[in-house]
Parts: structure tokens; sequence; C-alpha cells
């Protein structure tokens, strides 16, 4: 048999395009919003607000990288927002009774647990019982946001300042240690789902959940495991917004589920699951970012952030119902 | 003389009132090529899912190199080496071949999928098969036959014992057939066993080793290809009795017209059709199963899009172009699936019945009539003799020949003057069946014009005045009268071009 | 035939359609337990007459979700329309039927939008909605510029705070509305309609319904019934503020639930829709009377909404 080199197959022409074009045009499309930006005004481009903007980005991208995770199986998970801001709660109530590095440990531990004992109960109503995804995450986003509630009634309480330290270091003193904390999440989400068997069957399950049924892929413990990431991914974030803030505030989820719909479908993902980019929701989640923040910067009034954010989403659906049309043709 | 690989013996399978399998043999010798030859409903379908373990044999025994196995799920049959290839594709679109092959048991490294490796067992494969497809392509974009190429794959690497293929060639191009008769011949040549239905004759011939023919679910015959003739082998085939008591043919023919149809076209591609229904005649349509029939049917029922053609039902000419236009024009469709097209399941039947007619019965102008609505499921009731305990009973409780009943009030409630049915009678227990094609034929006698598919082809020479035969989305031939007849059917169905009298094209 | 199978299928069924008003009892009865009062007369009253702004937000989420879908949109629309209405009536009477048209127009543009996504682009309902809520949201806020001002009209005040005899007016209000719709899903040809598509999409469409208009005109519905309550509810508080209809999302969904409406569309009514919005008064406000922190009181709710799917849903597992 003649040696032949094995090489790996490559996407090209109309098979890359039909997966990659929508990635290709957020990237580009983020990559010259920031240049306009930093072009049209020397206030955008300092330093300061670059650093602030992956600072500020940071927490959006988790959320969203979860929701993606979740949204590739075909489901939703509408408890985004609200496991954010109890990580976030949780780890400030604890950090304010414990003012220590031992005390910052635990809140480290019982956020990540929090974050997975929360996606298993999605997982369970959802995976397990099949449950509308729809009213489970509903109805646990309640819960969740409720015992925000009783951890923390009002803004406020304190974190360990080790954890400000470390969060504040930028190498070289300028790229904060946020931006190596992304690429490092988008790259191991990337793998998840392009490299891994487990990522195979989260979109096989979205694309055609009987056929990875037939495939011998268990269905319901794919479904579990994206619930499961997708809880765990907010509640970090939540944890991390406690350290951005130095507090805890049981209203900062609020917009966090929506916009993480948003950065995903933005991304490229459709609500039909199977395909879309990890770094593709992150493009999405900036570019939902720089929206509030040029909104900001023109002096617009923060109530228009609303409307056009939900503009922004909407009109997202509308591409990626016309994408598929087109397809399918 | 090589020895048997597989041997299924007194293979007996029962559905709810209907014999499926009745005591059939099926025995593969390695490296043979083998056909199962039979018309719709023989059981061939049955047999072999039986044997790919989609359910257990209610009687008889499965031998596989001469060990008895017993198979209590696919997965199992999967692991004893047998792969069957399904109509229903099982690619996720959005994936390419390269991704869908090994879907469920990628080889890994480290946690990782090992496309290296992953890509040296798929190279292997096509290149043992000589089936060379790009396996970075997208499914989604790939043509029909192309799919069902890339499934094919997906069993080869695998490595199975016997690959078994329900009527592989029918999406299939001239080339991509070619492909997979080489693929099956290498697979023979390995040791391997290869079954596959097919129905068109040609390739019987040319691919097949042996052939095993069913009839009714029963076993007919076991020979080699080569002591065979397509006559002989269509007359295995056919010659069933006629078992059902079907209604008399039209009494009056000749009458006025009530249905026109000229230059209909399917599909830009298709041959336009021109038909004509006279007042009592029953129109059925045959041939094959998925040769288009339920297209035609639900295009003339407004569901599915038709490119170019009249239609002129009683006089009006129509154009209908959605299944609310072809109800407000009297067009009714009887669907093959009552459970999903058909019937609202947790509904009632009194509102199954009522809900096609919903508009025509009103009181004040927008309330529901009531009363009248009683009036009418209680007409039908009567008159379609349906077993119901109430009306309010939920439609999911009734038995088969019951629900399709329910559809047929459904429809009938909009006083139809087209009636088209999508497989009346698909499992649906015998008194019920004659019920039916006593209320068709009593139909058409009233002046419905009355247009049927079934793949049970006796049903169909039973029940028509005239058959439109399909092959590949045409109407290759329209049969009158004493035309009507098992064999012509057939040959017009497998394509076999006539050798003699007996079909008719247009007039 | 009822076989011993066919029994258990039975109770669950019926479980469904009854079950809200045997736990309304229960919950009554709980809450007489922990205060004695709270079945005397008067206080019944006062709760009804809060469940009457449940209750007509629910019956545009009865018929959304009776039709397979659902609006999450439902509780920002309450919120413009509220503040549309008390802008526009300005205290005065005279003004109201202007204050009526504009919310007829913002019902009007929320529900085509709506149902624009869902019929024509397949966009799923939830996603959609909540889309277009978010951008109400935004447009109220632009649209007062964070300050919403207006005042009832007296009329207003009146209806929803006044009573005639025992029976307060927006009681009175919310029978005929809710009669209205019940009228509408179980007695005319478009109700079936709407029960038909929510069954079973595919074989209404083969039966001869016009499916994409009955999802369009769904969501409109909702939008106007979203709007009456916003405009009634500025009756009943008086002053203008935002995010007024922020409590009726979640809450209007279990009233829905509880009612025995079931998240697949297809089977319920509008009366245990109306029983469930009582249920869920006298819920939120017993969770009160045990004085449980605002933060317990959402998880009650959540857990309730869970509790409430495992036991309704479970039913309909089909095996076709």
């Amino acid at each position: 048999m003649p040696n032949k080199r094995i090489r790996v197959p490559r996407l090209r022409g109309a098979d890359y395009t039909y997966r990659y074009f929508h990635q290709w045009f957020i990237v580009v499309f983020m990559v010259l919003a920031i240049t306009v930006m930093c072009l049209a005004s020397s206030s955008f481009r300092s330093a300061y607000n670059l650093g602030n903007l992956m600072n500020t980005c940071f927490p959006l991208i988790l959320a969203a990288l979860g929701q993606f995770l979740v949204i590739l199986t075909a489901g939703i998970d509408l408890s985004v927002g609200s496991m954010l801001t109890l990580g976030n709660c949780l780890s400030v109530y604890i950090m304010t009774r414990i003012p220590t590095v031992p005390g910052l440990l635990l809140a480290l531990a019982a956020t990540v647990v929090c974050g997975l004992v929360c996606g298993a109960v999605n997982g369970l109503f959802i995976a397990k019982f099949r449950l509308p995804a729809i009213i489970v995450t509903i109805a646990t986003a309640a819960v969740f946001q409720g015992t925000a509630l009783v951890l923390l009634p009002d803004p406020g309480g304190s974190i360990v300042p080790a954890l400000k330290t470390f969060l504040k270091w930028k190498a070289f003193g300028l790229i904060p240690v946020t931006f190596f904390l992304t690429v490092l999440a988008i790259v191991l989400i990337l793998l998840l789902t392009n490299r891994t068997p487990l990522g195979r069957a989260l979109r096989a399950v979205g694309g055609n959940e009987s056929a990875a049924f037939g495939s011998g892929i268990k269905v319901a413990r794919v479904k579990f495991t994206a619930y499961v990431l997708s809880a765990l991914l907010a509640a970090l974030a939540g944890l991390y917004l406690s350290a951005r803030t130095s507090s805890g505030d049981p209203n900062i989820g609020s917009s966090y589920t929506i916009y993480s719909i948003s950065a995903t479908v933005v991304g490229g993902t459709m609500m039909t699951g199977a395909v879309g980019q990890a770094y593709g929701t992150a493009c999405g989640a900036v570019i939902i970012f720089l929206i509030n923040n040029i909104l900001n910067m023109l002096d617009v009034s923060a109530f228009y952030q609303y409307a056009i954010q939900g503009a922004v989403l909407i009109f997202a659906l509308m591409v990626g119902s016309l994408e598929t049309r087109r397809e399918r043709a | 003389m090589s020895e048997c690989i597989l041997q299924m013996e007194h293979i007996t399978k029962y559905f709810t009132g209907v014999t499926a399998l009745d005591d059939v043999n099926l025995s593969c010798r390695k490296g043979k090529i083998h056909v199962l030859a039979g018309e719709n409903g023989a059981g061939k379908s049955t047999i072999l899912k039986i044997l790919a373990g989609v359910y257990p044999p209610d009687k008889g025994t499965i031998r596989l190199r001469g060990k008895e196995v017993r198979f209590s799920s696919p997965l199992d049959a999967q692991k004893a080496g047998i792969a069957m290839v399904f109509q229903e594709l099982t690619q996720i679109n959005e994936l390419t071949i390269f991704e869908n092959v090994f879907l469920g048991s990628e080889p890994r490294r480290a946690g990782l999928i090992d496309r290296a490796k992953q890509m040296e067992l798929l190279q292997r494969c096509m290149d043992k098969y000589d089936l060379q497809l790009n396996p970075a392509t997208i499914v989604d974009r790939l043509s029909v036959g192309q799919k069902q190429l890339a499934e094919i794959l997906k069993t080869l690497v695998r490595d199975p014992e016997i690959l078994i293929l329900d009527e592989p060639t029918s999406a299939l191009t001239k080339e991509e057939v070619e492909i997979l008769f080489r693929i099956m011949r290498r697979l023979a040549d390995e040791g391997k066993a290869v079954i596959f239905i097919s129905h068109r004759m040609e390739e019987m011939f040319r691919i097949g080793d042996e052939v095993t023919i069913f009839k009714d679910g029963q076993f007919v015959d076991h020979c080699a290809v080569s002591e065979l003739t397509t006559d002989s082998l269509i007359r295995k085939m056919i010659g069933r009795t006629l078992q059902d008591v079907f209604p008399p043919h039209c009494a009056q023919p000749g009458g006025e017209t009530i249905l026109e149809v000229k230059g209909y076209k399917l599909s830009e591609s298709a041959l336009p059709v021109d038909f004509q229904v006279k007042k009592g005649e029953i129109i059925g349509i045959a041939g094959l199963a998925g040769h288009g029939q339920t297209e035609f049917i639900n295009s003339l029922s407004g569901l599915y899009r038709s490119h170019g053609g009249s239609i002129t039902l009683n006089g009006r000419a129509m154009h209908i172009s959605s299944s609310s236009a072809a109800v407000k024009n009297g067009i009714a469709l009887v669907p093959s699936d009552r459970k999903q097209e058909g019937l609202m399941l947790f509904q009632s039947i009194r509102n199954n019945i009522a809900i096609g007619s919903i508009d025509r019965r009103k009181r004040l102008g927008f309330l529901v009539d009531n009363r009248a609505e009683r009036k009418t499921v209680e007409e039908y009731r009567q008159l379609l003799k349906i077993k119901m305990a109430a009306p309010a009973q939920p439609a999911v409780e009734l038995s088969g020949g019951n629900q399709q009943k329910v559809v047929l009030a459904k429809e009938l409630a909009i006083q139809p003057a087209l009636i088209l049915f999508d497989e009346p009678t698909k499992g649906i227990d015998v008194g019920s069946k004659r019920e039916f094609y006593y209320i068709m034929r009593d139909l058409a006698d009233h002046g419905v014009a009355v247009i049927l598919y079934s793949s049970d082809l006796m049903e169909v020479i039973g029940l028509s005045d005239k058959v439109l035969v399909m092959y590949e989305n045409n109407v290759t031939a329209q049969l009158v009268g004493a035309e009507i007849t098992e064999e012509n059917i057939m040959r017009h169905a497998m394509g076999i071009s006539k050798k003699r009298e007996g079909s008719r094209h247009a007039e | 035939m009822m076989t011993s199978k066919n029994w258990l299928g039975f109770v669950k069924t019926r479980f469904n359609q009854y079950a809200v008003y045997l736990f309304l009892v229960l919950i009554l009865l709980l809450a007489q337990l922990y205060s004695p009062t709270y079945l005397q007369l008067t206080h019944m009253m006062g709760v009804l007459r809060l469940a009457s702004f449940m209750g007509m937000a629910a019956i545009g989420q009865t018929i959304a979700i009776l039709s397979g879908g659902i609006d999450l949109s439902i509780p920002y629309t309450i919120s413009f329309s509220y503040i549309l209405a008390a802008q526009y009536m300005a205290k005065t009477n005279a003004n109201i039927p202007q204050a009526i048209l504009a919310c007829a127009i913002l019902a009007l543009l929320v529900g085509v939008v709506n149902g624009a996504g869902v019929c024509l682009l397949r966009i799923p309902a939830f996603i959609m909605t909540l889309g277009v809520g978010t951008v109400v949201r935004g447009a109220y806020m632009i649209w007062t510029k964070g300050t919403p001002k207006g005042y009832t009209a007296p009329l207003i005040n009146d209806i929803a705070n006044r009573s005639l005899g025992p029976v307060p007016y927006i009681v009175l209000v919310w029978l005929v509305l809710g009669t209205v719709a019940m009228i509408m899903l179980k007695c005319t040809p478009y109700g079936r309609k709407i029960y038909a598509v929510g069954s079973n999409a595919r074989a209404a469409r083969f039966s001869g319904i016009n499916t994409r208009a009955i999802l369009f005109s769904v969501y409109i519905l909702s939008a106007v019934a979203a709007c009456i309550t916003g405009f009634f509810l500025i009756g009943y508080t008086g002053e203008s503020y935002l995010d007024a209809g922020s409590s009726y999302d979640t809450a209007v969904i279990a009233a829905v639930i509880i009612g025995g409406t079931s998240i697949q569309g297809g089977k319920g009514s509008y009366l245990g829709s109306a029983a469930g919005s009582i249920i869920m008064v006298v819920f939120t406000d017993f969770l009160q009377i045990i004085r449980m922190s605002a933060g317990l009181r959402q998880v009650g709710q959540g857990v309730l909404i869970l509790l409430l799917i495992m036991m309704y849903a479970r039913e309909s597992k089909v095996r076709l």
C-alpha cells in the first residue's frame, strides 16, 4: 500500500462558507468597529478604556459561552442572568463574613459548587424529566434570583483584597489578566466543541436528536452537561463581577440573560443548534458591549440601550432565519 | 458450496390484526449478493427490520454462522456485525461527512478526537470500496444520492458482516449506482453477505446472485438469479388471491366528466399529465412506494406546489394554492399518516370531525352551532359506523380503523366534490377495510370524484375503474378496464418497457 | 373501554382540568388558617380585585400558549400601556378616548411584530417575544425619558377602586372580558382553530385551516389583553411609574399552567387560568402573610412552577 500522508480534511469553498461565513463576518465586523471607534474617539482609544473594554466584556463573554453550549443542543437557558447574580451574591456573602484568603478560597469553591448544582437542577428537569427548557429555566431563574436576594437583600458587602489584586494585574502594565482569561475560555470552549467527542455530540443532539440517539450518543447526558457548564460559566462570571465591583448586587445579572442569547445569535449560532463557533459568540458579546459603549460615549441615554439591544437580537434572529431558508432552498 | 452466513427460519411476525410474516425463511450464503423481491406489503422490510434488531420475531430463529442469536435492540445487531441502511438517514446535516461517519464512536487520544486516526480509517475504507467522497463536505449540501452514499459509508467503516440495504438505488444517479454495486461486489468478494431490496428488474439481474421472493408475508421461492427470467420472476411475485371482497366497479361508465386535469406537472422536469374522472369512476394511483404518489395527491389538495397545468372541477376551473383554498373549493384529503397529519389525537372525536367544516355551521354569524355539529357528528357516526364510547372521547383511544373513519368523517363533512385518499386502509383491520371500500364506491356513485393511492396493489386493482401508474415521479401509464392487471401494473411500476398490448397513455 | 390502565390515564387527564379548583380551595383554606379573616367577603373582594389584573393579562398568555406558543413580551407591554394611559389621560375623563387609542396602537404594533416574527420568519415564539419585549421596554424608557408623567382619569380610578355593592367594578370588567374570552375560545370557529393549531399544527393545515393567519392573530390578541391590563392598572395605582408590569411575567405563566392549560398547546381553558390567577394572587399574598422576604417569595414562585410542570406536563408523554 502506498505510504500516503494522512491529512485531516479541511473544509473548502462552499462548505467553508456554510460553516464559517457568519463567523468571519462577525470577527471582521468587530475588528472594524473597534478600529473605527479608536480612530474616531481619543477617549475610546486610551489604554484605560481598552483595558476597561476587556474587563467589562469578560463576564458577558463567559455567560455567552455557556449559553452557546446550551443553544448548540437546540436548548435554551433563561436562568443565565440569575445564575450570574447568584454567583456574585454568594461569593460576596462569604467574603464579607470571612475576609481572609481562606475566605476567598471558600468563596471560590462555593461559587463553583453552586454553579454545578444549579446547572444540575436545570439538567435534571430538562434532560432527565424532559420538561420544556423555556419554562424550567424561567422557573429556576426565579429560584436563583430569589436565593441571591436572600443572601444579599441590598447591594453591598465586600471582597477579599487578594482577589482584586489578582484581577488588577496587567502584563507589561498594559494587558489585563482578563484578556488572558478570555483567550483561555475561548480556546477551551473551542476545543471542547470542535475536537472532543462531547462537542461532536452537542452539535449532533442539536442537529438531529433522533439521529444522534441512533448513533449511540447518550442524549440526556449530553444535554445535562450543557446546562451544568452553562451555569458554571455564569457563576464564574458572577464571581468575577464581585471582584470587579468589589461588592455584590442582587440586580447585577438582570440583562445578562438576553445579552448572552443575543451574543450567541449575533455570533452565528442558530436557535436550532448544531452550528456556531466559540469565537463567534465571543465576538458577538464584544459587539453587544460595544453598542452600549458607543451609546454611552455619544451621551445617548441609557434607555436607548434596551431598545437597541432588543432590536439587535431581533435583527440577528431575522438574519439567521433567512440564512437557513437560503440554504434549504 | 459456500456456507450459510445467515439462516432465518420459520420467522413469523404479527402486528395488531395483521400477520406480516408467516413462517418465512431467508438464508444467505457467504460471498453472495442476495435480493429480496416481492410486491409492496410482501414483508420484505419487516424481515430485514427483524434481522437488524428493530423488533423481535414472534416465532422462529436467527442463526449467524451457525450460532443462534437474539437481538434486543438495533445496537445489539450492530455489535453482531449486522448493518442496515434505512430509508431515513441518520446524518446530522450541519456536520461534514467526516464528522458524521464516526459519530458516537470516535477514535480518541487524550480525551480529544483523534482526527488523524479517524481520517486514516476513513481513507482506508474509501480506498477499499472505491467510494471516494470528499469528507470535508457538509452533509446539508449533498444531493439525496450523495447523502445516501455517505450513510452507506457510515456503515462500511464499522466493518459489518452483513450489509442490508432497503431500496438503496432509488435516489442515486447512474454513476452512484455503479459505485454502490462495486461496493456490494467487493463486500461479497470478502466473504460478507449483502442483502438488498430492489424493485428494478435490471438491477436485480445485474448485481444479484440469489433471490428470495415473498408474497403476502409468505415465502415463495429462493433460487439463483441465473435460473430466472423477468417474466418468471414477476409471475412468482404476483398472483395473489383477491381475498378482500370489493364492491362492483363503475356501473355506468362514460358519464359526465367531474374532474378534468390537463397538463399537470409535479415539478419542472416532470412530464405533463392529463386525465379525467367521470361520474362513478374511482381513479387509483399505483406504483412502487416512494415514486411521487403522495406528492401528487398532496399537490392536488394544495399542500404541495405544482408546476403548471389546470384543474377543472364540476366545470369550474380552479387554482389551488393552499389547503384552505382546496377545502373552500370542495377538495378533501384523507392523508397517509392519520396520527401526524389527520387527527388531533388528544382532542375529542367530535372536535376532530367538526374541525374541517367548522366555518359552515354558525349560529348568529360567529358562534359554533353546537346542535348542528352534534347532528353532523352523529350523522357520520352512523353512516361510517364509527365505534366510539362517546363523541367526547379522545381520538387517541380509538382503534386504527375507527380513527381513519374519523378522519374520513371530517373530510366528508366539507361535502367535497373531489376526495383524495392517501393509503386509506393502512394499518386497518379487514372488516373496516371492507367498509371503506363500499364507502368509496358509494361516494363515486353519488358523483364525487374519488382518487386514491395505495401501496397495496390488490386494493388498487379491486377498487379502481382507471389506474394511473407512477414511476419516478411521473405518470407513465393510464390503464382502463381489462388492462388493469397485476402484471401490467407491475411492469409499468418497475419501468419495464411494454412489449405487449395493454397500456395506453393520455388520449 | 376502560381497562385498569386507562383508568389511571383517565384520572390524569381529568387531573389537569380540575386540579386547579382543588388547589384553589386548598390554598384558600391554608390562608384562612394563617389569617382567620381571610375568607371574609370584603377581604376576598380585595383579592379578586388584584386577581382581575392578573386574570386579564392571563387572557393573552392563555391564548398564546393554547396555540402552541408563548408570549414573553406581556409584562413589558403592560408597562408601556400603563405609561401611555397615564400620560394621555392626564387626570381628565375627557381624555379617555385618546388614551384608549394610544394603547390600541401599541397593541397593534407589538402584536404585528410578534406575529410577523413567529409566523413569517418562523422564529421560535419565546425568543421573538422576549426580544420584542426588550425593545418595548427600551421604547417606554425612551418615551418617558426615565420619568413617566401622567395620572389616571377619575373614571378609570373609580372602576379600578370602587365597587358596585360588594363587587368591585374591575372584577365585573374582568368577568366580562373573561367571558368574552371563554366564549371566543370554546364557542367560535376561530377558537376551535386556535386549539387545532396548538394540538397539531400539521393536521390543522391538512384540514384546511389557515395556520399562519391564526398564529398571527393570536399574538395580536395577546398584546391587546396586555394593553387592557395596563390601562386599568393605572386606574388602580393612580400614579405612573416604570416597569409597572414586571410582576406579571412568571406569575401569569404559573397561573396558566396551574389552570390546566398544557404547555404544548391545544389543551386547556381560560376558566382554569382565571382560577389560576386567583390562586397566584392568594399565593403571593400568603407568602407575604407568613412574612417571607422578597427573595424567598421569588424562590417560592420558581419552586411552584417547577412543581407544577412536574405534575402537569408529565402526563402527555405521547407514545405514538
